[in-house]
């Protein structure tokens, strides 16, 4: 019902504006998807940013989480770290993009500004997991005297893979919009983001409408698949 | 092992209230009382888990086994996992959950368990971390008469070379200890 709706108010628009290179029609964003999804450019392209994504989303989660573990365990830790994880939340990702157009090669950048932008989700949202975590799984492990990593590995982590992977979902829709943002910016050779950006060049509204298109629809599947793991994951504290 | 006027409170409830008591290196103890009397407290003091308002507990095993009032298993493990989670090899979890009754759960997820057999997994847990000290926590609620019996065995078996100390309402479980302590909340 909504899709239906959205298409005709989308139809109206094009309509009354009268002008395809500034609000292309559905029919004309549907011709112009086909003709790009038979080119070899638009899969190669889908790739990259897929691949981009996926590498910057991965580092982000697993460095947050990985920064997350000591500075719940240690204060001291916490204290010294945590005004640098701060500054990253804080900082426009923009600001990101144009100084590591300066430092780095286009091909990784968008890579490196999905990992900045999910790593302090990670962080926080593993932080306050463990700071939450049941006492009772702490007292088992202080009992039977478990090691660190036993701790971790089997306990820990485990107890709070439910928030873990609502993070990673809400982080994966992050690791998208600053990736695509970034490839925009940095234009690589092949990436979504720099079609988007010739696309607005030669004023093709309709080839920016597909892009926008393939990229929601991927983000969407990904994030779903992500929250369907998390929702196995529901209700699993200690019994 | 030796309590020395151990006293505890809840608000205006005192749960422990001087309690003195000099415990042998090993057998059997009870701890015996009403829900609510501060059984499960005295041991979580004992544990080290709880700090008491006044007193002391002297002499305490640095490494001490315990059973949780609650069960405290994990459902991302199954029963097997659970046991050698402390450390014990696979042989030896066996073995405990062949004694308690439960061999032919070793693989069973957690959740597909019964109360009572989540309990005596529990207990398998505590006896598969050894010690000289066991601190168990109504280790025969929820078990039907015969796995009560299977479990008062298996205290027994571990009294001989530990001290054990059991917080229960089990009579049959109170008539093996060779000494009660009696819990009363005020």
């Amino acid at each position: 019902m909504f899709v239906v709706l959205a298409l005709l108010v989308w139809e109206l628009v094009a309509l009354c504006v009268g002008a395809p290179y500034i609000v292309p029609a559905p029919q004309d964003v549907l011709v112009r998807g086909a003709e790009l999804i038979a080119t070899a450019t638009f899969w190669q392209a889908v790739g990259w940013s897929l691949l981009r994504v996926l590498v910057g989303f991965a580092c982000g989660m697993v460095c947050g989480i990985a920064l997350a573990v000591p500075m719940a365990a240690w204060p001291r830790v916490r204290a010294v770290f945590a005004p640098f994880i701060k500054v990253i939340r804080t900082v426009p990702v923009v600001c990101f993009i144009l100084l590591m157009l300066l430092w780095v090669n286009a091909t990784w950048l968008s890579a490196i500004i999905s990992a900045l932008m999910v790593l302090p989700v990670a962080w926080t949202n593993t932080i306050e997991a463990l700071d939450s975590l049941d006492a009772g799984t702490v007292e088992v492990a202080r009992v039977f005297r478990l090691g660190p990593m036993r701790r971790l590995f089997r306990l820990y982590l485990p107890a709070i893979a439910p928030q873990l992977l609502a993070t990673a979902a809400v982080g994966l829709g992050l690791a998208w919009k600053s990736g695509i943002t970034a490839e925009v910016l940095a234009l690589p050779v092949l990436g979504m983001g720099s079609n988007i950006y010739h696309a607005k060049i030669a004023l093709e509204a309709a080839d920016i409408f597909v892009w926008a298109i393939v990229i929601i629809v991927l983000s969407l599947a990904m994030e779903s698949a992500l929250r369907a793991c998390a929702a196995r994951f529901s209700g699993w504290e200690a019994a | 092992m030796r309590i020395v006027d151990l006293s505890k409170s809840f608000g205006d409830v005192r749960v422990i209230d001087h309690v003195d008591a000099k415990l042998p290196e090993r057998g059997l103890i009870g701890v015996s009382g009403a829900s609510g009397s501060g059984k499960t407290t005295l041991l979580r003091i004992l544990a080290g888990l709880e700090r008491p308002d006044e007193g002391r507990v002297e002499d305490v095993p640095d490494r001490f086994s315990m059973q949780f009032e609650d069960d405290r298993l994990f459902p991302w493990m199954d029963v097997l996992a659970n046991v050698t989670l402390v450390g014990c090899d696979d042989a030896i979890a066996l073995g405990i959950l062949g004694e308690l009754g439960l061999a032919d759960k070793a693989h069973a997820r957690i959740s597909t368990l019964s109360g009572g057999q989540r309990r005596r997994v529990a207990l398998a847990r505590a006896f598969a971390f050894p010690t000289a000290l066991y601190l168990l926590d109504e280790p025969t609620a929820r078990l039907d008469e015969e796995s009560a019996r299977v479990v008062i065995c298996a205290v027994e078996a571990r009294s001989v070379d530990s001290l054990v100390i059991v917080a229960t309402h089990d009579q049959a479980m109170l008539d093996r200890c060779a000494m009660v302590l009696g819990c009363e909340s005020r």
